[in-house]
């Protein structure tokens, strides 16, 4: 089976054994690798309804079959897991140089983690030696601390950890590796902590062959071409002015902000007239002083940012990227640069989700002003919408788990529960994930994809917005208009969640498409794929996702939107006057199921199932 | 004809390491960073430094060679002559680069060779910090980065 390594590597941390098992052609074949054969896995070995954090709860670092090869960007790493913030699915990746390729290279597609150690650990993976390591010296250092640490005594291997707050088990903790490549979402770093597991380090010295390697170059360099030629992730920066590979992801502060869905003070309004002081065309003038880009990717769209002025001036980090700088900026009324990309070092020293974090912290300045937190619980002076430095003092506070701090860890579900007083209506979640930076009420195909996202709130698993406001092109659709968005959602989710289980970056959708990655997957493994089947095993994936859910619990009543989005019109700019009702959601609801194929309670019906082969997951 | 050499820009590698993919590809037909005949070190913060073969003048690699297997061949490129090399790793140890590395399959040496004149580790480079140029083309299109002038 080329392109796979063949073993899936199994360590339990209760009894600190270890082991390898041979990947089953047939998994392969239907799940394909990163999310879809996580979910396959987490579906059959985690019982319904435990607590994310229990030791019986598994945690997944995922590759795919094109990982580690010349296709564009592989070399994510996706983890799943069920979360410990949303109680639901969960899968969450990152990019970075070398941690999946190291992973596979040392011969594992997959490792899956179960148990918890009496004791802190690290996880040594050196090619066939597999090791776990005392690390109570590790215990309670930052990320970047931690990274440092285990190279200095391994030497050239690639780390994913966990910072303090994922010691904490705070539900908004993440995992980062190399510094600043995070599996933000959702509460990873949590589940890694409860298993007292503080990082896996991984060395690989082999690598991957494919099936037929004539062809899968040929399909691959003309991948890279096209992606070149993009003029949203093209490589010629002279000639993309307004690319994201020129002002990385950040060129979209801008460019939301002038379609008025620019989230601003805890989703108040879409609009910050002075949203350029954090743009990524800000950003590029006065403090990018380096492009980087993950393994294997031509767009390089990460930026190196050092802080040139103000109290943060010299901070030197990888990133801020889109979403984590309106999260932790104009969500929180604070439109400057330096602050932000402080707020966005502490999160990735700390180990936490820049985006729940940021959201976190805008709801609780609005929670204080309308007096339903009181100053003396704050314990940071001025705490305000627009105060930067509030934003980076109350990041500790949450990763330390102190004052107010240990109450927004929970998440601003949780908390706005325990706050009460109508502090509901504030809180800005879907199924307990915390909304990223478009405001679906100017775009309401995107709220769709919010309320129907297999992991809660999430923007990445269909980026429908891009369609409505025309990121790259015209628009595709009008933003207000309901009908079609139901199917172009389904459509969306079922080949991103393919792309997702090659575990490619989803960026290489501007330029490539099902046929590109069916042509890919076939010439690696040999496995016989076209654009139907491929979309297909995305429609198979997105359904079992679905099943894992229900299982949990969810229904139909939980593909909502958060109150403000479905009860206050938006105030400013385009969008001026529009929100999604009730009525609106469900029609769109509606679609969306029936081009599903689910009933109208957003349960798969027998018949797709069937259809899917997921038949004989269900039946007992 | 002028010999070409392959010259990097530091400062346009972003670090993606496809010219090592492309490498291992090549020599191999496998990809393996491992093996690779090109290196991508990454220094945090803001440096990627891709080590090439520089293809030395009185090279330690051939000097070491007691087959004298290690020869200049008219690209410029010192080759290892597979039939004679024994696989005995001197040559391994002697690179000051660390890019000599053995083939898992044959256990005799490998080195950049120039891909015979057409380094397949360029051909995807996306900002084309690598070329394969003669000098005086080189000495042409340096920048002076602090100066901003040209030669």
């Amino acid at each position: 089976m080329k392109g796979y390594a063949g073993f899936i590597l199994h360590v339990d941390l209760t009894s600190g054994s270890s082991r390898k098992e041979k990947l089953a052609e047939d998994l392969a074949r239907d799940f394909i690798g990163g999310k879809g054969l996580g979910a396959r896995i987490l579906y059959g070995e985690v019982p319904p309804r435990i607590s994310a954090l229990d030791p019986k709860n598994i945690l997944i670092f995922a590759t795919g079959p094109l990982t580690g090869t010349l296709t564009p960007t592989s070399g994510r790493t996706t983890v799943i897991t069920k979360s410990p913030l949303t109680g639901i699915f969960l899968d969450s990746g990152f990019g970075g140089h070398m941690f999946a390729p190291s992973l596979k290279y040392a011969g594992y597609d997959l490792l899956v983690l179960k148990g918890t150690s009496e004791r802190p650990v690290y996880l040594l993976i050196d090619d066939d030696h597999v090791e776990l390591c005392d690390a109570s010296n590790l215990w309670g250092l930052d990320t970047s601390r931690t990274y440092d640490e285990i190279r200095r005594k391994h030497g050239d291997v690639s780390v994913a950890c966990i910072g303090p707050a994922g010691e904490r088990l705070v539900k908004l903790a993440n995992i980062i590796s190399e510094r600043h490549r995070a599996a933000g979402r959702g509460g990873a770093g949590a589940v890694m902590g409860s298993k007292k597991l503080k990082a896996v380090a991984v060395r690989g010295t082999g690598g991957v062959e494919v099936h037929d390697p004539a062809t899968f170059r040929e399909v691959a360099m003309e991948c890279h071409r096209k992606l070149w030629q993009h003029s949203v992730v093209g490589i010629r920066r002279e000639q993309f002015e307004g690319s994201q590979s020129k002002y990385g992801t950040p060129v979209l502060v801008n460019i939301m902000n002038l379609h008025g869905i620019l989230p601003t003070k805890n989703w108040r309004t879409g609009v910050l007239p002075t949203a350029d002081n954090v743009s990524g065309e800000t950003m590029r003038n006065e403090q990018v002083i380096k492009d980087r880009a993950c393994f294997g990717c031509p767009i390089a769209d990460k930026k190196i940012n050092r802080v040139k002025k103000g109290r943060y001036a010299g901070l030197t980090i990888e990133g801020p990227e889109y979403e984590s700088t309106d999260t932790l900026g104009p969500v929180c009324g604070v439109d400057d640069l330096g602050a932000v990309t402080m707020a966005n070092a502490k999160c990735d020293e700390l180990g936490l989700d820049t985006i729940s974090t940021g959201v976190a912290v805008g709801f609780a300045m609005e929670c204080r002003e309308l007096g339903l937190i009181r100053d003396e619980i704050i314990g940071i002076p001025d705490f305000r919408f627009g105060n930067g430095d509030a934003v980076v003092e109350m990041i500790d506070q949450i990763a330390n788990g102190k004052g107010l701090g240990s109450l927004l860890g929970q998440g601003v579900k949780e908390a706005s529960r325990k706050i009460g007083r109508g502090a509901d209506k504030l809180a800005i979640h879907v199924k307990g994930l915390e909304l990223p930076a478009y405001d679906p009420r100017g775009c309401v195909g995107h709220g769709l994809a919010y309320a129907t996202s297999d992991r809660g709130g999430c923007h990445l698993r269909a980026w429908i917005v891009g369609d409505e406001v025309g990121v790259g092109g015209p628009p595709k659709f009008d933003r207000f208009q309901l009908a079609g968005k139901g199917e172009q959602t389904a459509k969306v989710q079922n080949a991103v969640a393919a792309v997702m289980s090659l575990v490619l970056c989803v960026n290489v959708g501007y330029a490539l498409n099902e046929s590109d990655y069916a042509k890919l997957l076939t010439a690696a493994t040999g496995f016989e794929f076209d654009e139907q089947s491929f979309k297909k095993t995305g429609e198979r994936i997105w359904n079992l996702t679905r099943l894992f859910n229900l299982r949990e619990g969810l229904s139909r009543a939980d593909d909502v939107l958060p109150y403000k989005v479905m009860n206050e019109p938006l105030s400013d700019g385009v969008p001026k006057g529009h929100f999604i009702s009730r009525p609106d959601l469900d029609a769109m609801l509606d679609e969306y199921y029936g081009a599903r194929g689910w009933d109208s309670n957003g349960i798969p019906t027998p018949q797709k199932l069937a259809e899917l082969e997921l038949d004989k997951l269900t039946s007992p | 004809m002028l010999r070409k050499y392959l010259s990097v820009d530091f400062s346009e590698c972003r670090g993606c390491q496809i010219c090592e993919l492309m490498c291992s590809f090549a020599k191999l037909r496998v990809f393996a960073p491992s093996l690779a005949l090109i290196k991508v070190v990454h220094e945090y913060p803001a440096t990627e430094r891709p080590i090439v073969c520089y293809q030395c003048n009185d090279a330690p690699c051939a000097r070491v060679c007691p087959q004298n297997a290690i020869t200049r061949a008219e690209t410029g490129a010192l080759v290892v002559g597979e039939d004679a090399c024994t696989g005995c790793r001197l040559c391994v140890d002697a690179c000051p680069w660390g890019l000599i590395k053995m083939n898992p399959a044959s256990g005799i040496a490998m080195k950049c060779d120039l891909c015979g004149g057409n380094p397949e580790c360029v051909t995807l480079c996306p900002p084309k910090a690598l070329k394969f140029e003669s000098p005086t083309k080189t000495v042409d299109n340096v920048t002076n980065k602090s100066t901003g002038e040209k030669g």
